[in-house]
């Protein structure tokens, strides 16, 4: 049995870390709030940019449109959003996984896959693999705001338009619950021919949609600046989707963490308590039998 | 008419309108009721919401969209909407001090990115403070 004193120190050392997770906890829990607040604030402007593209796709020539326009995919460009920082559960190990998993799937079949990688831990997973990383973003989901994504939007779109890249994937947490993340490998360019939202937005009124639409100051001039705009919105929402799941998944964690400290230190007071009475139950074996020995 | 201007950060207008004044790509654009299907690029600028005869609520929009739907709803979709009360007057003064300052020592081309950059900060700060001023 460890001394009295070292199982103290360790019941203080519990304690402290549970302070800690608690802390982290709650902090997760407010920052979550406030990402989900945005997340929602963000959807109706996802949508109306999306009734756009879908107003402008309806007409005729929008097919030719470079960002509209599909090239047999050789050249992959995969954008993978992690976090800074760990103690967040599974969040950063399972997109990694899904990205890793997704490019040793397909590197036979295309000339070359480069990954681009938002956050620290998403670097330190794809360099320990050697994966081809050609451009790390870090400090960006601890303040996402809408001109970083629209630098990294831009930045794709420039990639896309050269001709470095076919095609574009931006693999990340979706957002259920703070219980569920969902790893989502979604298509970013060439931005598929109409209805770009997942699932709920599809369902686009077609009927509102008319022929004879003013484009001003040209179609295509809307066409030219409406398109990576959206881009710009895909990576925002996708930002804000990581950064709520980065915080559901650490509040999760960190609840688990404090909840599996609390029963350590109930088991540990336990042997603290058995250490202590058996050193005075031996004290007072001691005394008796010296008393014993005396009157003796 | 039902007008709706959306943001990255949320509704910031929705309801009932006479008819709203957008500035527009190419001029500014009087939207009314029966209006033809319309899209246009949106510069920066006051888009005037009529909210009622001679009642007018002026916003500061920095470039966006309008689009006309049916010449029953006018959507707004911009980055940036700011209303009156949202803009500190002497703020918002100082910062078209600034940009215009900056602007007048911009060596580069006209037709260079760093001076539409410039050029726009000096728009936007005058907007701002034309907004504010009617309060």
């Amino acid at each position: 049995m460890p001394s009295l004193k070292a199982i103290r120190r360790r019941i203080v050392s519990v304690r402290s870390t549970a302070k800690i997770t608690r802390a982290m906890k709650l902090v997760a829990t407010a920052k979550l709030r406030r990402a989900q607040e945005r997340l929602v604030q963000l959807r109706p402007y996802a949508k109306r940019v999306n009734d756009m593209i879908v107003e402008l796709a309806s007409g005729t020539d929008a097919e030719g449109h470079a960002l509209l326009a599909v090239r047999p995919p050789k050249r992959t460009l995969v954008l993978v959003l992690t976090s800074d920082r760990g103690l967040a559960g599974a969040f950063n190990a399972n997109v990694n996984k899904a990205a890793w998993n997704w490019v040793k799937a397909n590197q036979d079949k295309r000339e070359l896959i480069e990954l681009r990688v938002v956050g620290k831990k998403g670097r330190d997973f794809f360099k320990a693999r050697q994966a081809n990383v050609g451009h790390v973003y870090t400090d960006v989901l601890n303040n996402v705001t809408l001109e970083r994504a629209t630098g990294i939007g831009r930045e794709l779109v420039a990639a896309y338009v050269d001709g470095h890249f076919d095609e574009v994937f931006i693999a990340y947490n979706q957002f259920k619950s703070a219980m569920t993340q969902i790893v989502q490998f979604e298509r970013v360019l060439p931005l598929p021919p109409a209805g770009l939202d997942d699932g709920k937005g599809a369902a686009v009124d077609l009927a509102l949609t008319s022929i004879d639409t003013i484009f001003e100051p040209t179609k295509d001039a809307v066409l030219d600046s409406i398109l990576p705009m959206s881009i710009d919105v895909h990576v925002y929402r996708c930002l804000l989707e990581s950064v709520a799941s980065e915080m559901g998944a650490r509040m999760t964690a960190m609840d688990a963490a404090t909840k599996n400290a609390g029963e350590l230190l109930a088991r540990i007071t336990l042997v603290y308590n058995r250490a202590r009475q058996s050193i005075i139950t031996t004290e007072l074996m001691e005394i008796t039998s010296g008393a014993e020995a005396l009157k003796g | 008419m039902k007008c709706e201007i959306v943001t990255p950060v949320g509704i910031k207008y929705s309801g009932d309108v006479l008819g709203v004044i957008a500035p527009g790509a190419s001029g500014d654009l009087g939207i009314l009721p029966g209006h033809q299907a319309l899209l246009s690029g949106l510069r920066t600028g006051v888009c005037t919401v009529q909210l009622g005869p001679h009642i007018d609520l002026p916003l500061v929009v920095d470039g966006g969209y309008v689009h006309v739907v049916a010449g029953q709803t006018v959507t707004i979709t911009t980055e940036l909407c700011e209303k009156a009360e949202d803009i500190v007057l002497d703020a918002a003064r100082k910062q078209l001090d600034d940009a215009t300052a900056e602007l007048s020592q911009t060596r580069e081309d006209v037709a260079s990115e760093l001076w539409k950059v410039r050029k726009r900060a000096v728009d936007l700060a005058e907007t701002r403070v034309r907004v504010a001023a009617t309060k």
